[in-house]
């Protein structure tokens, strides 16, 4: 009764805080019912209960169909690794099976199922066949039917798919192999773990996760090596979760974890971060090959078979990758890593294998040891820095970013120091000291059933409005964060992420843009595929071919002779006419809105029959707007163009993406060697070091690297994440000068400037315009629209779900806010005031 | 004379707990689960058993089942001596 009202108070916190997904969700109340009716089934029934439960799962997470291939598909396999034949046999059989659906997986020919179905097969057998043959081969007895059925279809695989490889002789071996009243307790226990490590996970990949390009210091290398480490949390916080819910069912299965970031040694973290992976390679891999060439000598065999472990974890790695999310990754960070890794556990091995005997205890206290403190600190500093290259888009993006920890800041010294102290303190006590007398509340306290209730009502409590209002707002924004179940700001730019990151988060995060219904249609049309668009090679970089007519996802799309995408206008100002122009960017362009709803044309209008000013009779407002353009790209095009239509005044716009758009520029203009007249503008990129970016030669990071590899004939080049980070460096610099910029080259036309601040659609709105003080700096006068779209009418006011471009009405409302802020502006003065000044000067 | 158990038992305590109450080390207790045996100690074991009690092991027997005591390691070296 305890156990069920945990389970129940689990499926609370699984739905309040919305983990995993919405499939899990469902597997986890089946798996509560489940356990309420297998605990009281005699023994006898409750094998086959469960594997009947795990096939009605199916029908829970999949369609129909989708279910019965999956089931189908899994029987067959199951069947064929249990013909009749000799064991060799079956496997040629399987692996020829095997190459067939690899070759329907790689999209060489068409499966009967949908994609959804690949990742969840792929993970039940791509390892597990393995073993179960092994064990056939050691009791060929073994393999009933239900047990078969068990072992391949279990319940939490259904919603995990990356999975840890858990053992056929273990899972028969410790069904229900001790009291059962324990193996429950047990589970839940873990099952409250594993919650926990998740929203630990979700906390570092809502608040602390940073790019490897935006690394400076040496506190965002540690915070960035830190928190690409700890994203693990969601393995481990997902094995946990499995292997206690099979608790549930009588597999007393071993921990997939054991105090990992404990480890004194490589050697000893291989055997504790997922064991169940250690395992499957000392089974399937080490020992066959140890005894292969053991005659060789114990140091030789040892360093041999461990070398082939590493070569095969390493190719497997991008085998699981294959069936879980398609392609076969080999990168260069995958060898880096993989071979740093094997040379630091052999050479633990080594000395292991060498050293005099080693201290153990079964139990008891040996007290703080400062030798195993400081080993540990050192091993977690080591595998942190390693991890982060695995973590890493590239080896040279990561050689650059470790150049950072030169730029020694507070943060970096507080977070570096206090990792290691931690480390060194908790690494060197006795975590297995159990024997030692403990007062009667910690022992209540250290009791399995407190350890599993008290974080579940904490939580349970945690995600309470009450609660939340009743800490500090900096508080309470953290405990939301963990309640918050999309993507990062990072993520929907799609930026790169770790291994299991990109491997099991990615596949699920994608799962969910489709269950928002925020996945692109494939007919969608972007602007690059119209064939309006031209590059240049000028920092305008591209604009808008003249007089083009197109038709973009079913609205019509013009461009005037002067290559705007706006009716005609001569360039010669009409008398008596007002002329505003407006530069921007593609929601100012009008993405995927037809002629003539653009909001530039709805001011326009309205302006003209509504609004009286002065001497002008007529109003103009003509759209500079190109997608993709950057304030830099907008001031260039200005230059470039916009001064020969006489403008009276100029909007340039600046919304949030400015900086990457501004990086992107900075990147182009340097990688295509593009004159940049605007000695200031020449010296940031000078400064920032990409003026010798190049573009050709092999890629090594730092100049100074490259200036040697120049002196022995090496042509080289800027790697491009060094590129990348160097402009994000440099890209605040740039925009502070451009909106300088902007405002000395109109007025000194006598032409008032003015900054529009517009976003797209955006969920995420930033509080305030980034750079407001630069903008202040320079004089020029804003029109804030950053709050224009209302929060509860922002999906609606989308051009599609998965394109946040604001749609007709979305223009109507932009419309409605700048002829409102305009016509006030307007009627301030500030015409008459450039005016004076132009005809003083 | 000492049995298989016994032999097993003292070669664990001298050379994976070396100042282990041997109470403390049952016929019962998990050599895997509880950390006495890993990867490079079940190595020492096998080349210890092996010329101990003239058994040839293969790498299949090195599953966890087997070694997962005092008892299953004796049981592994009687099922290999052919009962001796």
């Amino acid at each position: 009764m305890p156990a069920l009202l945990q389970l129940v108070l689990a499926t609370l916190v699984i739905y309040l805080y919305g983990i995993e997904s919405g499939a899990f969700l469902k597997i986890f109340i089946l798996a509560t019912v489940g356990f309420a009716i297998h605990a009281v089934l005699p023994m006898a029934y409750r094998l086959p209960f469960f594997t009947l439960l795990s096939i009605g799962g199916a029908f829970l997470v999949f369609v129909p169909t989708d279910a019965l291939w999956l089931l189908v598909s899994g029987s067959i396999l199951i069947g064929l690794a249990n013909l009749p034949i000799s064991l060799k046999a079956r496997s040629i059989v399987l692996i020829v099976v095997a190459a067939i659906l690899a070759g329907a997986r790689a999209g060489l020919m068409a499966a009967p199922w949908s994609s959804a179905v690949w990742p969840i097969l792929g993970s039940m057998f791509m390892f597990r066949l393995v073993l179960y043959l092994m064990a056939a081969k050691a009791d060929p007895a073994d393999q009933r039917p239900w047990w078969s059925l068990a072992y391949f279809f279990m319940l939490p695989n259904l919603v995990f798919p990356l999975f840890p490889v858990v053992d056929y002789q273990t899972f028969r071996r410790t069904y229900y192999d001790k009291d059962e009243a324990g193996i429950y307790e047990v589970g839940l226990l873990w099952i409250a773990r594993g919650l926990v490590h998740l929203l630990l996970y979700r906390f570092v990949y809502h608040n602390l996760i940073t790019d490897a390009e935006s690394v400076v210091t040496l506190g965002d290398l540690a915070q960035f090596m830190l928190a690409t480490l700890l994203l693990y949390l969601r393995v481990s916080g997902q094995f946990h979760l499995i292997v206690g819910l099979l608790h549930l069912f009588g597999f007393r299965l071993p921990e997939t974890h054991k105090l990992y970031l404990l480890a004194s040694s490589f050697t000893e973290l291989w055997r504790r971060i997922n064991i169940y992976w250690t395992d499957f390679m000392m089974k399937a891999v080490f020992y066959p090959s140890y005894f292969r060439v053991k005659d060789r000598g114990p140091k030789a065999a040892l360093v041999i078979s461990t070398m082939i472990v590493f070569t095969v974890t390493w190719l497997l790695h991008s085998y699981q990758w294959f069936w879980l999310r398609g392609g076969f990754p080999l990168t260069p960070q995958d060898i880096v890593f993989w071979g740093i890794l094997f040379a630091f556990v052999v050479v633990g091995g080594l000395r292991e294998l060498n050293a005099a005997k080693k201290p153990r205890r079964i139990a008891g206290h040996q007290g703080w040891n400062r030798t195993r403190g400081l080993q540990t600190a050192i091993t977690f500093t080591m595998f942190y820095v390693l991890w982060s290259l695995w973590s890493t888009e590239s080896v040279n993006l990561w050689l650059w970013m470790l150049g950072s920890a030169a730029n020694v800041d507070v943060k970096g010294v507080i977070l570096v120091t206090s990792c290691f102290v931690t480390m060194l303190v908790l690494g060197g006590l006795d975590w297995k000291a159990s024997s030692r007398p403990r007062p009667a509340w910690l022992e209540m306290a250290l009791r399995p059933t407190t350890r599993t209730t008290a974080p579940l009502l904490l939580l349970l409590a945690l995600a309470q409005p009450a609660a939340q209002a009743a800490v500090p707002e900096r508080m309470a924004g953290a405990i939301r964060s963990l309640q918050t179940t999309g993507l990062n700001a990072r993520d929907l730019t799609l930026q790169h992420r770790g291994y299991y990151e990109q491997l099991d988060a990615r596949a699920q995060l994608d799962a969910a843009v489709t269950a928002d219904g925020r996945k692109r249609d494939a007919s969608w049309q972007t602007l690059d595929q119209l064939g309006v668009l031209r590059d240049r090679r000028d920092l305008v970089l591209r604009d808008l071919l003249p007089s083009r007519s197109t038709m973009w996802n079913g609205k019509t799309f013009t461009t005037n002779r002067w290559g705007m995408r706006d009716q005609d206008y001569p360039q010669a100002k009409p008398p008596d006419t007002l002329r505003i122009a407006i530069l921007g960017p593609s929601h100012v362009m009008g993405n995927n809105v037809a002629d003539g709803v653009v909001f530039e044309s709805l001011v326009e209008k309205r302006l003209n029959s509504e609004f009286t000013y002065g001497p002008y009779r007529h109003f103009e407002i003509l759209n500079f707007g190109v997608d993709g353009h950057s304030l830099p790209q907008q001031i260039a095009l200005l230059e470039d163009r916009v001064f020969a239509f006489s403008p009276d005044v100029v909007i340039a716009t600046h919304y949030k993406d400015n900086r990457d758009m501004t990086e992107g520029f900075a990147l182009r203009v340097s990688s295509q060697g593009i004159a940049v007249p605007d000695q200031a503008l020449q010296q940031l990129l000078s400064g920032a070091g990409l003026a010798d970016m190049g573009y050709r030669g092999l890629p090594i990071p730092y100049a100074f690297a490259r200036r040697a590899a120049g002196t022995i004939g090496i042509d080289s080049r800027m790697p491009y994440g060094e590129a990348r980070s160097r402009a994000r460096r440099v890209a605040n610099d740039i925009l502070t000068h451009t909106f300088m910029r902007f405002d000395t080259v109109t007025r000194a036309r006598g032409i008032v400037p003015l900054v529009l601040a517009l976003n797209v659609v955006l969920d995420d709105v930033p509080s305030e315009i980034p750079l407001r003080s630069a903008i202040d700096q320079a004089g020029l006068p804003v029109i804030d629209l950053f709050g224009v779209f209302p929060a509860e009418r922002r999906p609606e006011l989308r051009v599609a779900p998965w394109d946040d471009h604001p749609n007709a009405e979305g223009h109507r409302i932009v419309a409605d806010a700048l002829y409102r802020e305009l016509t006030a502006f307007l009627s301030s003065g500030v015409l008459e005031r450039a005016h004076s000044h132009r005809t003083s000067n | 004379m000492e049995n298989t158990r016994d032999v097993v038992r003292r070669f664990i305590l001298e050379n994976f707990l070396p100042g282990e109450d041997p109470k403390n080390l049952t016929d019962d207790t998990e050599l895997k689960e509880s950390g006495i045996l890993d990867s490079l100690s079940t190595l020492k074991l096998v080349t210890f058993l092996e010329e101990q009690f003239k058994v040839q092991l293969e790498a299949s027997d090195l599953d966890a089942g087997n070694l997962s005591s005092v008892a299953s390691i004796a049981n592994l070296v009687a099922a290999k001596s052919g009962g001796r």
